[in-house]
C-alpha cells in the first residue's frame, strides 16, 4: 500500500501502436500509471511489459467503461489518493493533469472534469460535426443528470480517492460518461471544469467512437433510466 | 383434419418436445400450453367463442394478441437475465484482471518510498 500518489487509469484497446509514446510522459511526473488491456487481440500486453506500469488484463473485451472501472477499484485498492482518467490513443495532454489535480489538492473539488469548449484555442481543434454532436449531448447530459458542462464525453477526468470509491461504472460500453456524471449528482461530489485540449490525430480519429454511436449512447441512457 | 392443422400439431409437439428435453424447468407450465394449443387447433370454433365472449372479432386474432403480450414478457426477461449475466461476467472478469496485475518491477518494499 502506498500512500499519497495519484494513479494514471489507461484504458487500452488494441493500442499497441500508441500506448506506449502515450504513457512515457506520465511517468517523468512521477504517476503510478495503471493500464487496462481490455482484451485485445494484438500485442499490447506485451509491449506494456517494458514498462514500469502496472497492467491489468481483462480476459475478454468488456468495454470502456468497464476497464476504466477496472482500473479506479485497483488505483483505491493500491492506496491512489487521486485517480485520473487518460486515454491510451495519445489524444489528452499530460501537461494538464496538474490542472486537474489542482482543484482536487485545494479541496475546492471532488471530481474534476475537462471540457474542450472553455478555450477557443480547444474549441477550435474539434471538427465542427463533433462540435454541434457535443453541445447536443450536454444537454442530454443536463437533461438527465441535472450537470450542467460545457462538455460531454470528454474522457479526462480526476477524482480524489472518495469520489473514486463511490464511482461504480455499470455501463461496460461508451454510455459510462454519463453515468459518471448521474452518479456525481447522485452521491453530491462537488465537481467543476477546467480547460482541456484534445489533439485529433488521424490515428484518434480512426480509432474513437464515429459520431453514429450518439444513437446508441442515447439507448443505453434512457434503458438505464427506466429499467433499472 | 386438414393439412394446416396436421402441420401446426406437429410443430407446437416437437416445440415442446425440443423444450422438454433441453430444461427441466417449467415442465408442467410447458405441456399445458402445449396441449391448450393443440386444443385449440384442432376445435378453431372454441378460440371464436372464448374470442367472442373477450369482445375480440376472431379466434385468431386473440391467439395472436395473446402470443404478442407472452413474446414481449419473455423479451423483457431475457434482456433482464442477459444484462445480469453480464454483469456476473463484468465482475468476474475485473477480479480476475485484479488479482493478476503485473506490477512494475521497481516496486519492491525497500524502493516504494521513493515515489511521490
Amino acid at each position: 500500500m502506498t500512500i499519497g500518489s495519484t494513479f494514471v487509469v489507461v484504458p487500452s484497446y488494441n493500442e499497441a501502436a500508441a500506448v506506449v509514446n502515450s504513457i512515457r510522459p506520465l511517468l517523468t511526473y512521477g504517476y503510478r500509471v495503471v493500464v487496462v488491456d481490455d482484451g485485445s487481440s494484438d500485442d499490447t500486453w506485451q509491449v506494456l511489459e517494458s514498462l514500469p506500469v502496472f497492467s491489468l488484463r481483462h480476459p475478454i473485451n468488456l468495454g470502456q467503461g468497464a476497464a476504466i472501472q477496472t482500473g479506479m477499484s485497483f488505483a483505491v485498492q493500491q492506496g491512489a489518493e487521486f485517480v485520473v482518467h487518460f486515454d491510451a490513443d495519445g489524444q489528452h495532454s499530460h501537461e494538464q493533469i496538474e490542472n486537474l489535480l489542482e482543484p482536487l489538492r485545494r479541496g475546492q473539488a471532488d471530481v474534476v472534469l475537462g471540457s474542450r469548449f472553455l478555450n477557443l484555442a480547444d474549441t477550435e481543434l474539434v471538427p465542427l460535426s463533433k462540435r454541434i454532436l457535443l453541445k447536443g449531448a450536454t444537454l442530454v447530459n443536463f437533461a438527465f443528470s441535472g450537470l450542467k458542462l460545457t462538455d460531454a464525453h470528454n474522457g479526462f477526468r480526476a477524482f480524489t480517492r472518495e469520489a473514486a470509491m463511490k464511482i461504480d461504472l455499470q455501463e461496460n460500453r461508451f454510455s459510462h460518461a454519463s453515468e459518471i456524471l448521474e452518479q456525481i449528482r447522485r452521491h453530491k461530489l462537488k465537481w467543476m471544469e477546467v480547460p482541456s485540449t484534445i489533439h485529433y490525430t488521424d490515428y484518434s480519429k480512426a480509432k474513437g467512437q464515429p459520431i453514429s454511436n450518439a444513437v446508441n449512447i442515447l439507448f443505453d441512457l434512457v434503458a438505464r433510466r427506466f429499467l433499472r | 383434419m386438414t393439412l394446416i392443422q396436421i402441420l401446426l400439431i406437429g410443430m407446437i409437439s416437437l416445440g415442446v418436445l425440443q423444450v422438454l428435453t433441453a430444461t427441466r424447468h417449467y415442465r408442467v407450465l410447458l405441456l399445458l400450453v402445449g396441449a391448450i394449443a393443440i386444443f385449440l387447433v384442432i376445435t378453431p370454433d372454441l378460440a371464436t367463442k372464448v374470442a367472442k365472449s373477450l369482445n375480440v372479432g376472431r379466434g385468431a386474432d386473440l391467439v395472436i394478441y395473446l402470443s404478442i403480450a407472452l413474446l414481449g414478457m419473455l423479451w423483457v426477461r431475457l434482456f433482464l437475465r442477459g444484462r445480469a449475466e453480464q454483469r456476473q461476467i463484468t465482475m468476474l472478469t475485473r477480479s480476475i484482471a485484479i488479482s493478476q496485475a503485473r506490477i512494475p518491477s521497481e516496486m519492491n518494499p525497500s524502493n516504494a518510498a521513493e515515489h511521490n
